[in-house]
């Protein structure tokens, strides 16, 4: 008999520990340690493979230098501590996609370590930021196991941050805004469907007003879109805390998330580090950079979503229409080539009449918003003399409202106002409407 | 022909006074006529295939096309990858592994012309010292079929002594060139850690796989060095440093500006055994009377590389021979033969105190720090001396069987040449003479050069001045 629960007593009684894996493949020409296309994608499988991402005998790997600079790009960009040395370890584990028998990556000296990412005022720290190779794809089809190497030893970021997650809603922020960064940085499709970028929540449950970690935790894979992170996140903290309510502790492991059900499915026990056995991959010699080289790799680094949020705001560009420029890359580039050169333009509504332009529509190119934008201000702009007019004619029309507003009802003049747009049938911009009843009001 | 070295083969092919195919066909004889008793081949390429090799050379040579190895035969041991030959590295795991690839050290020797023989017994793996971990049964040493001719490199050096091709190819891990060589009275050369690309050969321990030679004479082994020597875009551990013409520097050492030292620890008589203490002696003041200045020396902790070498290397082993896990390449891991499987135990135990954010507490990491501490304690005596002079080995060859029970006793053969390897410093080993053991044995003696990293040119200088390469004339394998 499976007890029942009461979802709001477990929503009032427990509390989510919740961190990220985020793994994000490099789009760079070549694979992380040879000279095969890392493009994976649409290839007839086992084609882009060469004794060394096949693992072959003898087979030794040479680190690609671009991974490694965009690495610390990224690292940068969340705020690490850049470390000068790097080294790549060998993490030890069998699967039949892993041809080595061992994983390189960077355990002990991450490119970068101790940082941050601020989302909404509040800080989510990056534990580390570290390079290394992907693995080959197993397809299971008609009762046989297939692998197709062409994206081992594909170059693959892994960022983990540390358990600051409060709520499912607030790590698909964080998520958005950290695949938008990638993007930003042009170092990865970050196709989470194909899965260039794969999200893997670390799950865990503790009563709520407990501080210490709990000693287990559960990693969820198989996520394709921010929603989905969600849902399984939601998933899970029911999940496990039906268990703690019955007094267990859930099993450390790693489960798949599916779509179809909604539900996370047990997969397999997640190994501890000592499992993996660690060893310094004696193939690669330590990388050192110097201080010259990091600031030179993080100099050519574009602007990042978040300072071009901090710049909007800074130019009095109300947020919503902000966070609608950075997240649409294309059309903020057009907006800060146009404010540039037109410093008449009034930035704010031309931004947020681009943050109101229809999805179908936004295939036009700035230059043609702009056109559209203007002549929308010119309709939405009375000119003068009809103003005098009309407000004249409002004033004669209610004398009431006249005497009303003289004995000092503020009021008064919103009600004018609105007669004034009764006779125009259209919404116009009202500060010179406004401007010109009280100018007219005195007399 | 018989017991032709490189250099009389290349002057004699220059001249016209011999055919590669003559030269081939007398190696291929010899081979079918001796290496039943030897067995020092696993495998032999077609001989269609090598003859059709050789002729090609003769016309290349006649049209004036000569590169520095055409037409000449070679041996390869049997980690090394050749694009189409089979590779067991001596385990039946890769019994039938086909080589999709060359080796970057084979590529290069190919591309000077070289004609490849065949691939030549080893312990498996390259794990062991005399050969008998094989699973191809073991090499017999040419000088007494009941002896062991040393390992992991038992093919190749039983090849060179016996004549059946003039160089062979090896790997020194902790001695599996040195060993072998001493105990068949040819050359062999450890060079430098990342001298020779390790691309394409199969790795024992990463971080002192070191690719070498076995040839007849210095100047042979000198000008094989300078062909596969030096960067390698496939190898990241390669070094650039500039790669000498070696074979053409031999002649340019006044040993009266030589020093060499004796390193005290490894003349210790409860160590190495009597007639060999004295041979190396022996050696030691001819380069005394030729000039040079001798002096004893003392490295603190030498003694402590061998607990270092297995160490590492089973750390090492037990990660690199993780892509043998029965999905691909024939034979699974039951196929793992005894000693394998002791380095793969040792090397995961070794391995498994991995606690995360203490970096530097692992067993393996506080190796490598005793490592780094030992590299400095030879920059010191290397200010000293130039370069040191040892034994290869604490006894003689001896005979197949007698330590197979006792892995200990088998790991103590390499005690003086492990420490060299974890260092990572070159080191030449050439024949010095023959003794006669308790059985009444006759038996090469070797001596092993040390020096400084990348300082092969001077090994070889000096292995000029000591070596007694006519005493592979005293091997009667009729």
């Amino acid at each position: 008999m499976a007890a029942i629960f009461d979802i709001k007593k477990l929503k009032e009684k427990y509390e989510l520990v919740l961190g990220f894996e985020v793994h994000v493949e490099l789009r760079t020409k070549s694979k992380m340690f040879c000279e095969c296309p890392a493009w994976h994608f649409e290839v007839e499988p086992n084609i882009n493979v060469c004794p060394v991402c096949l693992g072959l005998p003898g087979a030794l790997p040479v680190p690609n230098k671009q991974a490694l600079e965009w690495t610390i790009l990224l690292a940068s960009a969340l705020n690490c501590k850049i470390n000068k040395y790097q080294q790549f370890d060998r993490k030890h584990y069998f699967y039949p996609d892993l041809p080595k028998g061992y994983q390189i990556t960077q355990f002990y000296f991450p490119a970068g370590e101790h940082g941050y990412l601020e989302i909404d005022g509040q800080k989510v720290r990056i534990r580390r930021v570290h390079l290394e190779e992907d693995t080959g794809k197993l397809i299971h089809k008609d009762g046989v196991s297939l692998v197709n190497f062409n994206r081992s030893g594909v170059p693959l970021i892994e960022i983990v941050t540390e358990p600051d997650f409060k709520t499912a809603e607030q790590a698909k922020v964080f998520l958005k805004m950290l695949h938008l960064i990638v993007r930003y940085l042009g170092i990865s499709d970050a196709d989470l469907e194909k899965g260039s970028m794969r999200l893997e929540p670390n799950i865990s449950v503790r009563p709520k007003g407990e501080t210490k970690l709990p000693d287990y935790k559960v990693e969820v894979k198989n996520i394709n879109s921010f929603n989905f992170a969600v849902k399984a996140i939601e998933y899970e903290f029911i999940r496990q805390a039906k268990l703690l309510e019955q007094g267990i502790v859930p099993e450390q492991e790693t489960r798949g998330f599916d779509p179809a059900s909604g539900k996370t499915r047990a997969q397999r026990r997640k190994e501890v580090a000592t499992d993996y056995r660690y060893l310094p991959d004696p193939d690669i010699p330590p990388i050192k950079f110097t201080e010259e080289e990091i600031s030179k790799i993080i100099a050519a680094r574009p602007e990042l979503p978040y300072e071009r949020l901090a710049r909007y705001l800074n130019m009095g560009i109300r947020k919503d229409a902000a966070m609608f420029l950075i997240f649409n890359k294309q059309i903020a580039d057009g907006f800060d080539r146009l404010i540039a050169k037109d410093k008449e333009l009034d930035a704010n509504k031309f931004a947020v009449f681009l943050s109101n332009v229809p999805e179908s529509k936004r295939t036009k190119s700035v230059e043609e918003l702009l056109a559209e934008f203007k002549s929308k201000i010119q309709k939405d702009t009375l000119d003068k003399p009809t103003i005098t007019k009309l407000v004249s004619e409002v004033i004669a029309e209610n004398p009431k409202a006249v005497e009303d507003y003289k004995k000092g009802k503020q009021n008064a003049i919103q009600f004018l106002l609105g007669q004034f747009m009764r006779k125009i049938k259209r919404r116009v911009e009202v500060s010179p409407i406004i401007e010109e009843l009280r100018k007219q009001l005195i007399k | 022909m018989q017991n032709w070295d490189l250099k009389t083969i290349l002057t004699k092919l220059d001249k016209g006074e011999i055919s590669s195919v003559e030269l081939v066909q007398y190696y291929l004889d010899r081979i079918k006529k001796l290496d039943k008793k030897l067995n020092s081949f696993i495998s032999l390429r077609p001989e269609e295939g090598i003859l059709k090799e050789a002729k090609e050379s003769d016309k290349q040579r006649a049209s004036g096309n000569v590169r520095k190895l055409t037409g000449v035969p070679i041996g390869l041991k049997d980690n090394f990858l050749a694009e189409g030959t089979r590779t067991t590295a001596a385990s039946k795991v890769l019994d039938n592994f086909i080589a999709p690839y060359d080796a970057t050290a084979v590529a290069r020797l190919k591309n000077e012309g070289a004609i490849i023989i065949g691939k030549l017994n080893m312990d498996a793996w390259a794990h062991g010292s005399s050969g008998e971990n094989s699973d191809y049964g073991p090499t017999h040493n040419p000088w007494h079929l009941d002896y062991t001719p040393g390992g992991s490199s038992s093919g190749p050096a039983t090849a060179i002594a016996a004549d059946l091709v003039p160089i062979a190819t090896g790997t020194d891990t902790g001695g599996s060139i040195r060993l072998p060589a001493a105990f068949t009275g040819v050359v062999g050369i450890k060079p430098t850690y990342g001298r020779v690309s390790r691309y394409g050969i199969v790795a024992m321990a990463s971080s002192t796989d070191s690719i070498g030679h076995f040839s007849k004479t210095v100047w042979d082994n000198a000008y094989i060095l300078s062909i596969t020597a030096g960067h390698d875009k496939y190898d990241a551990t390669t070094s650039k440093v500039e790669v000498p013409p070696y074979h053409e520097l031999l002649d340019k050492l006044d040993p009266r500006d030589l020093s060499v030292g004796i390193v005290k620890e490894f003349f210790d008589e409860n160590i190495i055994e009597p007639v060999v203490l004295a041979k190396t002696e022996q050696a030691i003041k001819e380069l005394e009377k030729k000039g040079a200045t001798i002096k004893t020396i003392s490295i603190k902790n030498i003694e402590r590389g061998l607990e270092l070498y297995y160490i590492l290397m089973s750390a090492e082993v037990a990660s690199n021979l993780a892509r043998y896990d029965g999905i691909r390449y024939g034979n699974d891991r039951t196929y793992f033969g005894q000693e394998a499987k002791r380095r793969i135990m040792l090397g995961t135990y070794v391995l498994s105190d991995v606690i995360p954010g203490k970096g530097l507490e692992t067993t393996y990491a506080k190796v490598a720090m005793a490592r780094g501490y030992l590299q400095q304690e030879f920059k010191k005596a290397f200010k000293e001396v130039d370069v040191l002079l040892t034994p290869v080995s604490p006894t003689l060859p001896f005979k197949l069987g007698s330590k197979t029970g006792d892995p200990l006793q088998m790991y103590m053969s390499d005690l003086l040449t492990v420490t060299f390897s974890i260092v990572g410093v070159p080191g030449l080993v050439v024949p010095i003479g023959t003794a006669t053991n308790t059985e009444n044995v006759k038996l090469p003696v070797g001596i092993q050069i040390i020096g400084p990293n990348f300082s092969e040119t001077l090994l070889y200088q000096v292995g000029k001045l000591l070596e007694k390469p006519e005493i592979l004339n005293e091997i009667n394998l009729a």
